[in-house]
Parts: structure tokens; C-alpha cells; sequence
């Protein structure tokens, strides 16, 4: 049977990130996201769900580079599981198998644009600055280049369309 | 903030639909997602995922949708926290926005097979 279950979120993680290895030696991290409910028309303040996310193991390494109060986007899959206690009571669980986790503002481009060779910003400069001279020179301008004589046409107030 | 998904599956039972005291239709049913195999060759595993309709979109699926219906679902994941017993617990429901049928069966129900209008986002 064709099925497709799909799910995208953006939320702030909740508390930290709960990362371990299973006894088969699988790497997996836990962690919670509160997600706002859609604004509500009658005006009652929306609620937040805290969803659960799981990660398995190259995932979990990237779950490891988000903190308390991050802006977070998780692409996965809704999966549910059932475990039994010890008084033989099922439990059940919701949770998203995260397929990506990506941390939302995060400064890697900040870093990225700084890290730019001295050499390049320094022409850049120079190409700069040369320009900005070459321009004031064009754009300077003496008072004989206006004509003063010419006749200043007068408008009524009541034309202005404003 | 956001919270979108899409599902396809069928539906584990006929759904349960009712007008709450309000006198809005909600109507709760549960559909079985097949996972993709994965790397391990495990097969026959199945997600559960409840899904709740209001209004409208409740009435069409209390009206049209039977036990092992194939259907899609856009809609978004809620989490409910509730008490029993004082123990604190939650469950997990995909809220509808939009659901189409796809099975293409008897010529009557193919009558009624869309659904494309997006149902405002019920009140709890």
C-alpha cells in the first residue's frame, strides 16, 4: 500500500537535548518543541503543543548543535508506538522520526561572510573609494550652473491634488 | 509558528461522529500509515495516528468515510494534556484541515470524492 506521512514544524526547544545509544550501539537524541497553535478567531489566546521529536543516529548528531530556546524546523514523520508498564498498563506514544533538524538564525552565515580573505576586502575597498571619488567629481557643481533668471511659475494651493 | 503534515492511510474503523453541546460536528476516527521499509529490511510496521474533524469537514467524514477507506489528511499535530487517575498524560491527534478520498470505488461515492475547501481551525 502507497502511504505518505509527512510533517514539518517550526517551535522553540524545550529543556535540553536528551542524546544516548541504544545497546545495539544506535545513537539517538529525544527533545521537546513547543509549537503555537494557530490564532484563534473568537480572540482567545492560543494554546502551545509540545511536541515530542526523536532522532536516530547522524540526526542525533545534529540535534546536538540546538539549546534551550532555540527556533528550530523539524521535517520527519508522525509515528506512534505502545510500551506496557510493569502493572501491564499500555502506554502510548506520538512523536516525530526527525528527517531534518535545522536550527533557524543560525550565525553560520554570519561567520561565513566574515571569514573572507584580508586581501579581497582591502581591493574591495579600493575599488570602493576610487569610485566614490570619481563620482563626487562628476556630481560637483558651481552655482553658475544654475539659472537663476528663469521665471519660478507660481501655483495656486487649491490645484495641489493633496 | 508552524505545523503542517500530510498523511495517507485507511481508516482502522468507521469514524465516530457527534455535535458537542455547542452544536458544532466533530468527528474522530483513526487511520493506519504503512512505514516506508527501511535500510534494515523491517516491514510491517504501522503508525496509528488518530484525526479529528470539525464542522463541515466532520460532517463529509461521518457521512462518506468507512472502516478501510483509503484517505489523505493535511492538517497539523496537537498534543492534549489531560489527568487520570492524577498521573499526568497526553495524547496526540492530527486536527484536519483538509481530507480527500482516494479509493476509487462505487460510482455513488465517486460523486462526492473531493473535498477542497479548507475547514477554519476548530475551537476545543
Amino acid at each position: 500500500m502507497s502511504s505518505i506521512n509527512k510533517i514539518i514544524v517550526i517551535g522553540t526547544l524545550v529543556g535540553d537535548v536528551d542524546d544516548r545509544v541504544t545497546s545495539s550501539g544506535d545513537a539517538y537524541a529525544k527533545f521537546k518543541l513547543k509549537v503555537d497553535r494557530p490564532e484563534r478567531s473568537d480572540g482567545i489566546v492560543a494554546q502551545a503543543d509540545e511536541i515530542e521529536i526523536v532522532a536516530w543516529r547522524q540526526m542525533a548528531e545534529s540535534a546536538k548543535t540546538i539549546s534551550n530556546g532555540d527556533s528550530v524546523v523539524v521535517e520527519g514523520r508522525i509515528q506512534t508506538r505502545t510500551t506496557e508498564d510493569e502493572g501491564g498498563r499500555r502506554k502510548y506514544f506520538t512523536e516525530i522520526d526527525a528527517k531534518v533538524i535545522q536550527k533557524l538564525g543560525a550565525p553560520s552565515t554570519i561567520s561565513k561572510s566574515s571569514s573572507q580573505p584580508k586581501a579581497d576586502v582591502k581591493k574591495q575597498f579600493k575599488e570602493l573609494t576610487s569610485t566614490t571619488v570619481e563620482t563626487k567629481s562628476v556630481k560637483e557643481v558651481s552655482e553658475s550652473d544654475f539659472d537663476f533668471t528663469a521665471p519660478v511659475s507660481r501655483m495656486d494651493d487649491e490645484e495641489v491634488p493633496f | 509558528m508552524f505545523n503542517k503534515c500530510f498523511l495517507i492511510g485507511r481508516l482502522t474503523r468507521d469514524p465516530e461522529t457527534r455535535v458537542t453541546l455547542s452544536g458544532v460536528a466533530v468527528s474522530r476516527f483513526t487511520i493506519a500509515v504503512d512505514r516506508v521499509r527501511g535500510k534494515n529490511g523491517q516491514e510491517g510496521v504501522t503508525d496509528y495516528i488518530r484525526v479529528v474533524a470539525w464542522r463541515r469537514l466532520a460532517e463529509i467524514c461521518g457521512e462518506y468515510l468507512k472502516k478501510g477507506k483509503l484517505i489523505a489528511i493535511e492538517g497539523r499535530l496537537q498534543i492534549e494534556s489531560y489527568d487520570k487517575d492524577g498521573e499526568s498524560r497526553t495524547s496526540a491527534e492530527v486536527v484536519a484541515d483538509n481530507m480527500q478520498m482516494l479509493d476509487r470505488g462505487t460510482g455513488v461515492e465517486m460523486a462526492h470524492d473531493h473535498y477542497d475547501h479548507a475547514e477554519e481551525i476548530a475551537p476545543i
